[in-house]
């Protein structure tokens, strides 16, 4: 998807994990023009649809981006609240219990608008920005999560977990969203984040539709020698992709 | 085209046999049922870990009865883990194996991108040392606190409320065996159920409940007409 000056491109691929237990991707992806939102369903036995929960949730998150609320995290919660329970009422369960927790899931998003970057995150994953030399920053430094814990929607303090910035977009040149699956299936934090850097300087060089055309199996290989789990990313791109930055400015040859 | 990105690995489970070596525990064929017990389940345990390989399963052990000492302290892969016998003889300091499972529990050693770890508990008798602040320690480590937590009672002798105090969870009971089968049925539970679990586990909400994995009900316990201990 092209616009706003920022390509979006993504994937998602069903956990390996889940195909070996026959159950079904519980990630979401969500992509726009200058936007992007991905949503990590919860999936265990008490949040049975949290597929549709991370359904509802991109689509959620993309709008309250749209909108340019601030702060978006009570808007955020309480429309996938609403939507939830539309859906509940609309789709009744004779043998089990529906709740929010049935539903329970993250949600990542980001929406560049001229030289503003949006960010917000309720629950694990990662959204790191890369700038022009290939650094690589994390948004949202989230020292407290740890093991399979998460913050989620459907928590009664939802509003109150989102994570929110807006910054300048300065040299960033990429963006990438990420569902935990993919962090967690890298030996270490170093090996993840190289992968947003390696994107840029493949995009760079090999175009980004190639890129496109790869990351699903990407995705799917990391699913399957790492994590185990869904793996889902959205990448937003500067247009037209720019040149490396040199790590060293040149210095001016003097006078002999 | 080359995969972005480090190398790939599969996430940690550290599992943790806590076993109780005091003197009590020669009586009644007790150490050697436990012995026999965990080396039955180690090839189960292999399975197990096996059949989700998206989890490496690394597995060591603490006697403790006068002190604590580490039984196998090296991180061992499952399908390379092995058992030596356990001798029994001291007293009970429950306290100093929990210590020195907290401080494998730091990070480091430990990862944030580890799976919740296991600690299974096997005694007889009551603690001789202040085992509660040691537990206390190790519930206010970040890891501690999000370990499953598994105790099993030998005999009629063994201290509930210490055990209680390690599990820290009201859904998980304490295992109560009086015969060897039923040890050898608890041991085999928590080494190839419970692991499963641990490997596998859906996301969990924060502070949702005192346990970060759902751990699956326990078999029953066998007939008391079997009771030997």
């Amino acid at each position: 998807m092209s616009g706003s000056g920022w390509r979006t491109i993504g994937a998602s691929v069903r956990g390996a994990s889940h195909v070996r237990r026959n159950q079904p991707n519980q990630d979401a992806l969500l992509l726009g023009e200058g936007a992007a939102a991905v949503a990590d369903g919860h999936g265990s036995a008490t949040c049975f649809r949290s597929d549709i929960g991370a359904a509802i949730a991109v689509d959620v998150a993309t709008v309250v981006m749209l909108e340019e609320t601030v702060p978006p995290g009570p808007v955020l919660a309480e429309r996938w609240r609403t939507r939830v329970e539309e859906h509940m009422a609309a789709h009744p369960d004779p043998d089990r219990e529906l709740t929010l927790r049935a539903y329970g899931s993250t949600a990542l998003a980001v929406r560049v608008t001229g030289d503003e970057l949006r960010c917000l995150q309720i629950g694990d994953g990662d959204i790191l920005l890369v700038d022009g030399s290939g650094a690589v920053t994390r948004q949202f430094c989230r020292n407290e999560i740890l093991g399979v814990e998460t913050e989620s929607l459907c928590m009664r303090d939802a509003a109150a977990a989102v994570h929110y910035a807006a910054t300048p977009v300065a040299n960033t040149e990429l963006v990438m969203l990420s569902t935990d699956g993919y962090a967690n299936s890298f030996r270490d934090d170093e090996g993840f984040r190289r992968v947003a850097s390696d994107l840029l300087a493949m995009i760079r060089e090999d175009g980004l539709d190639t890129v496109a055309a790869s990351l699903p199996l990407w995705l799917a290989e990391a699913s399957g020698l790492g994590s185990g789990d869904d793996i889902t990313v959205a990448l937003l791109v500067r247009e037209p992709v720019q040149e490396p930055e040199p790590e060293h400015p040149q210095e001016a040859d003097g006078d002999a | 085209m080359r995969r972005p990105g480090g190398e790939l690995a599969s996430r940690p489970l550290h599992f943790i046999w806590l076993c109780d070596c005091s003197g009590s525990m020669q009586t009644d064929g007790k150490i050697q049922s436990l012995n026999n017990a965990i080396k039955e389940a180690v090839p189960h345990m292999a399975k197990a870990a096996d059949e989700n390989p998206n989890a490496q399963v690394f597995v060591r052990a603490i006697r403790f009865s006068d002190g604590a000492h580490w039984h196998v302290a090296d991180p061992t892969p499952v399908d390379g883990f092995r058992w030596a016998d356990l001798a029994a003889g001291g007293m009970t300091d429950l306290g100093k194996a929990v210590a020195m499972v907290t401080e494998q529990l730091r990070i480091p050693p430990m990862t944030d991108r580890a799976l919740p770890p296991v600690l299974v508990l096997v005694s007889d008798g009551q603690p001789t040392d202040d085992y509660k602040a040691a537990i206390r320690e190790l519930l206010a480590t970040p890891w501690g606190k999000r370990s499953v937590r598994i105790a099993i009672a030998i005999g009629e002798d063994a201290d509930h409320e210490a055990l209680k105090t390690f599990i820290a969870n009201p859904e998980i009971p304490v295992l109560q065996a009086n015969n060897s089968e039923a040890l050898v049925g608890y041991i085999r539970w928590a080494s190839t159920v419970v692991l499963k679990a641990a490997s596998a586990p859906a996301s969990q909400l924060r502070a949702a409940s005192a346990g970060n994995v759902p751990v699956p009900a326990p078999p029953a316990s066998s007939a008391a007409s079997d009771d030997v201990w």
